[in-house]
């Protein structure tokens, strides 16, 4: 080995140990790209769908939007002064605002609901689906707000309307077929004193409150403060239905 | 240190490997992975030849062709099979790498201890 001319065994085994860094590293490639596939393409092409749906939803409702104003600027150039008409208009706008297709002012609450993430942390290993906010704790708390009389009411800047929705879908709340994410911002005109003591004796929130999620609620006390409630953008199906004629619509 | 250049001659595969990207199709992953085997398989038996004396660069490279495309039938076989033949590769290839290194390891030891005037370690190879 210390002889200064090379040995005859060198180039078989520099060739050799060449072809096994080739193998190596051709392999180490595959293998890499094989755990880089497997985890992506099924959650891939699901989140793709979703985001597709969701610009789809979303350039759906600026048509319905430009569509209503369509409808309003009609409205509003065929009154030419007759008193039956401007009767009737009122009448559509009152309609409007009860079917929530209208952004609303007034009045009310503002009630901050969110995930339990100080408690997780604390208890890492305790069941993680106790330090978060279920759809059914936004559910019942909407459901307190109305039996208080709350006029309007909205999550996240959904407006809830009479065919909104407030479910789960895995690991998401949906409302209005949209996905919500915490902190939860419930905002609901009405009375603020029925508002508020609906709430302070709700037991989802007063539940909430006790097992230490951040919960919070306001009212608007003062008549600077008022709450501002979007339009529902969404559309109302009717596809099926048709008025009674017997009955006044 | 001439046995230096051989291990420069794997990083220069590996560079090598790294600067060129050949598409290989997923379905080779196991192929690759037995021709890896059978390289260090064939390496080792070709130190170990040295410190015998009875190194042959063409024995060396038959073998390890012949080694590699064995193991590659048997990977296919078991594949149409649907049986893990390729574990018997895999199985051999381990076996005779710990073998072959075992014995170069009893070589170098009893070259080391002969230096420094010590009793050889006795090897079973």
């Amino acid at each position: 080995m210390k002889q200064i001319r090379l040995p005859h065994w060198l180039p078989w085994l520099t060739f050799i140990f060449i072809l096994m860094g080739l193998f190596l590293v051709q392999e180490l490639r595959i293998q890499s790209a094989i755990s880089a596939a497997s985890t992506d393409p099924k959650t891939e092409v699901l989140i793709s769908l979703i985001t597709n749906l969701e610009s789809e939803t979303a350039a759906l409702e600026e048509r319905l939007a430009t569509l209503r104003q369509e409808t309003e600027t009609i409205i509003s150039q065929s009154t030419t002064g007759e008193s039956q008409l401007t009767d009737l208009q009122n009448q559509l706008t009152q309609q409007q605002i009860r079917a929530g297709i209208t952004a609303l002012e007034g009045p009310g609450i503002t009630i901050s609901l969110d995930d339990n993430n100080a408690g997780l942390n604390n208890a890492p290993a305790d069941d993680p689906n106790r330090y978060v906010i279920h759809y059914e704790n936004l559910l019942y708390i909407v459901n307190d707000l109305r039996n208080a009389g709350a006029e309007g009411i909205s999550i996240n800047g959904q407006r809830i309307v009479v065919s909104s929705e407030i479910r789960c879908v895995g690991n998401v709340i949906l409302v209005n077929t949209t996905r919500l994410a915490p902190p939860y911002e419930i905002l609901a005109i009405g009375d603020p004193q029925e508002l508020e003591d609906a709430i302070s004796t709700s037991t989802t929130y007063q539940q909430l409150a006790l097992t230490g999620f951040p919960v919070s609620y306001k009212t608007t006390s003062s008549r600077s403060h008022k709450i501002s409630l979007p339009a529902y953008t969404g559309s109302f199906s009717t596809k099926i239905l048709t008025s009674d004629s017997q009955e006044e619509v | 240190m001439v046995f230096l250049i051989p291990i420069l001659g794997l990083f220069a595969g590996i560079l090598l490997g790294s600067i060129i990207s050949i598409q290989i199709p997923l379905v080779m992953a196991k192929y690759l992975s037995i021709a890896v085997l059978a390289a260090l398989d064939s390496v080792l038996g070709g130190i170990r030849c040295i410190y015998e004396n009875s190194f042959n660069g063409f024995i060396l490279l038959t073998g390890f062709i012949s080694n590699a495309l064995l193991a590659a039938f048997l990977a296919f076989l078991g594949d149409q099979l649907s049986v893990d033949l390729y574990m018997a590769a895999v199985f051999v290839f381990g076996v005779r790498i710990f073998n072959n290194l075992s014995t170069i390891r009893h070589y170098i030891l009893n070259k080391f201890l002969k230096k420094h005037n010590m009793h050889a370690v006795q090897h079973y190879e």
